[in-house]
């Protein structure tokens, strides 16, 4: 039974192109424990030795074993870098492996033989029982094993490139650091008091912003991040909220369907609440994006307010001339404040961006012109406004980078 | 008192992580991320649409080929498994070796040959849609 056990850890350690991480730890505590339930469990002192010896053996065997995994690794990456690989370049790697294989294979049935012939029945069931009862037998759970499933398709877990390609969340393991405008993550955030976008920005008159982050991809279609670095330079310093962002993806055919639940730490207005719904249509081309949010300041406890609740309903368009350089249009309706009359915003925007590969970052490199309150269609006194003066200018870059 | 406490706990625990003896990740792993790597960002690197896309389906046939091993493995060691503890219970077949079991628990050698073979065609025609410098600039995104 326990050479059945062990047989089958050698099973997965030996498929060289399975996808589990390497068992080959898991198995050595084992055999490990293998060795002191033997010692424990044998009381011949010359059996004892000869069911050791066995073990020793068969670990020797496996060292060697994995030890040219290891090699056959680094030849098949070494194949895969150098661009004049042949087919013969491939198969030199997997010769010494398949020898190595078969060698282990000797030392196996050797071992079992030997083992077998120096420990009687009862001894081997008890040592069997104390070895099959550590944590790391689960490794084989044959009914565990038995459970294989067709894997379900994930979604790839690289960085997206062509940002018309794009999808609305990061995909796992995949990190940005937000210092641009234009990316994903900002997307719909304005709140009552203020527009939240990454890099430098200028709004006319006098307001300079810094505003920088991070955005992790923690599963295949859930993203976190914040904006942890956001100061007001000019016309005075000091330290804005942070602005904290959950995302949600729903993946379908040609559309994602995000949901986010983004807030700010408080402000003037206390703590800001920023849900909402993104739809995106990412294309070879061209993409759109469609956001409703509910953006909301309500205060805090210490300081009440009359929660200053809004809608906003951003739309982008994104054109990639070519698959490195994109222009974006930004528009939509904006209701910075519910309860007052005549709010309803058309913003209008315009943004440009570069995207870099440098060796295994992407790099955007971004700049947008935007004026956030660019049409009132409906001010409480007058006729329909056009605002030229009030713009914001932003500018920066954003990395992304896979984090293991 | 407790910050600079959990500081040198947290220092432990990252410590003991970083000095882990635990083995590298098998070659499917490295593959599939390498593959992974490549197959987001080909778009910047071959602008030619045609063969940006080939190369694209090749990078993530490489990632679905570990797939397929992942799960003909399962099954197989469920398989062997089931087998063996079948036999090791029968008085009759008791010795593992001469049957023959053993070797069944043994990863079959063909299986794997087969998908090296595969993922070696691929890589060779991933070349033949590449210049030196689109490979080289795709070799080292991983």
């Amino acid at each position: 039974m326990l050479w059945v056990a062990l047989a089958t850890a050698i099973m997965l350690l030996s498929g060289e192109l399975s996808r589990e991480a390497d068992d080959g730890a898991i198995l050595a505590a084992l055999i490990a424990a293998l060795r002191k339930a033997t010692i424990q469990e044998v009381s011949d002192a010359a059996r004892r030795a000869t069911a050791l010896h066995a073990l020793t053996t068969f670990e020797t065997g496996l060292t060697a074993y994995r030890r040219q995994l290891v090699t056959f690794k680094a030849c098949i990456a070494a194949a895969d870098a150098k661009y004049g690989a042949t087919q013969a370049d491939y198969d030199a790697c997997s010769g010494p492996l398949i020898s190595e294989r078969a060698s282990l294979r000797t030392s196996l049935v050797t071992a079992q033989s030997e083992y077998e012939g120096a420990v009687n029945e009862a001894e081997r069931t008890r040592v069997a029982q104390s070895v099959l009862a550590l944590p790391e037998a689960r490794l084989l759970d044959s009914a565990r094993a038995g459970q294989a499933k067709t894997p379900a398709p994930v979604r790839s877990r690289g960085i997206e490139g062509v940002v018309s390609e794009r999808h609305i969340t990061q995909p796992r393991n995949v990190v940005s650091v937000i210092y641009g405008p234009l990316s994903s993550p900002t997307f719909g955030a304005r709140f009552p008091s203020r527009i939240i976008d990454g890099g430098t920005s200028y709004e006319h008159p006098d307001l300079w912003h810094v505003r920088g982050g991070a955005v992790v991809g923690m599963f295949d279609d859930f993203e976190a991040g914040a904006l942890f670095m956001p100061l007001q330079i000019a016309p005075k310093f000091h330290y804005d909220p942070v602005l904290i962002a959950f995302t949600q993806q729903f993946r379908f055919k040609s559309l994602d369907l995000g949901i986010r639940a983004s807030f700010q730490t408080p402000g003037d207005t206390g703590w800001g609440i920023d849900p909402g719904l993104m739809l995106s249509a990412p294309g070879r081309r061209v993409a759109a994006r469609l956001g409703v949010f509910a953006p909301m300041e309500v205060g805090t406890l210490r300081k009440k307010i009359a929660p200053i609740v809004g809608i906003n309903a951003p739309l982008r368009v994104t054109w990639n001339l070519v698959p490195t350089l994109f222009l974006s249009l930004d528009s939509g309706v904006a209701y910075d404040h519910l309860a007052n009359q005549g709010e309803l915003n058309v913003p209008l925007g315009f943004g440009a961006g570069y995207s870099l590969l440098a060796g295994s970052k992407v790099i955007d490199i971004t700049a947008s012109f935007n004026w956030d309150h660019w049409l009132v269609p409906a001010p409480e006194q007058g006729s329909a406004q056009l605002t030229w003066q009030a713009y914001r200018i932003a500018f920066g870059a954003s990395l992304y980078f896979q984090a293991l | 008192m407790f910050l600079p406490r959990a500081l040198v706990a947290l220092g432990a625990v990252l410590g003991l992580a970083a000095c882990s003896s635990r083995p590298p990740p098998r070659l499917s792993v490295e593959l599939t991320a390498r593959a992974t790597a490549k197959a987001g960002v080909v778009g910047l690197v071959v602008h030619d649409r045609a063969r940006a896309d080939r190369l694209r389906a090749i990078y993530l046939e490489v990632v679905s080929l570990s797939r397929e091993i992942d799960h003909a493995r399962l099954t197989a060691r469920a398989q062997c498994s089931n087998d063996l503890e079948r036999r090791a219970a029968s008085a009759a077949a008791s010795d593992p070796i001469a049957s023959g079991v053993l070797g069944c628990s043994i990863a079959p050698p063909l299986t794997d040959r087969a998908a090296l073979d595969r993922y070696t065609r691929l890589m060779l025609e991933a070349r033949s849609l590449l210049t030196q410098r689109e490979f080289e600039k795709l070799a080292r995104v991983r």
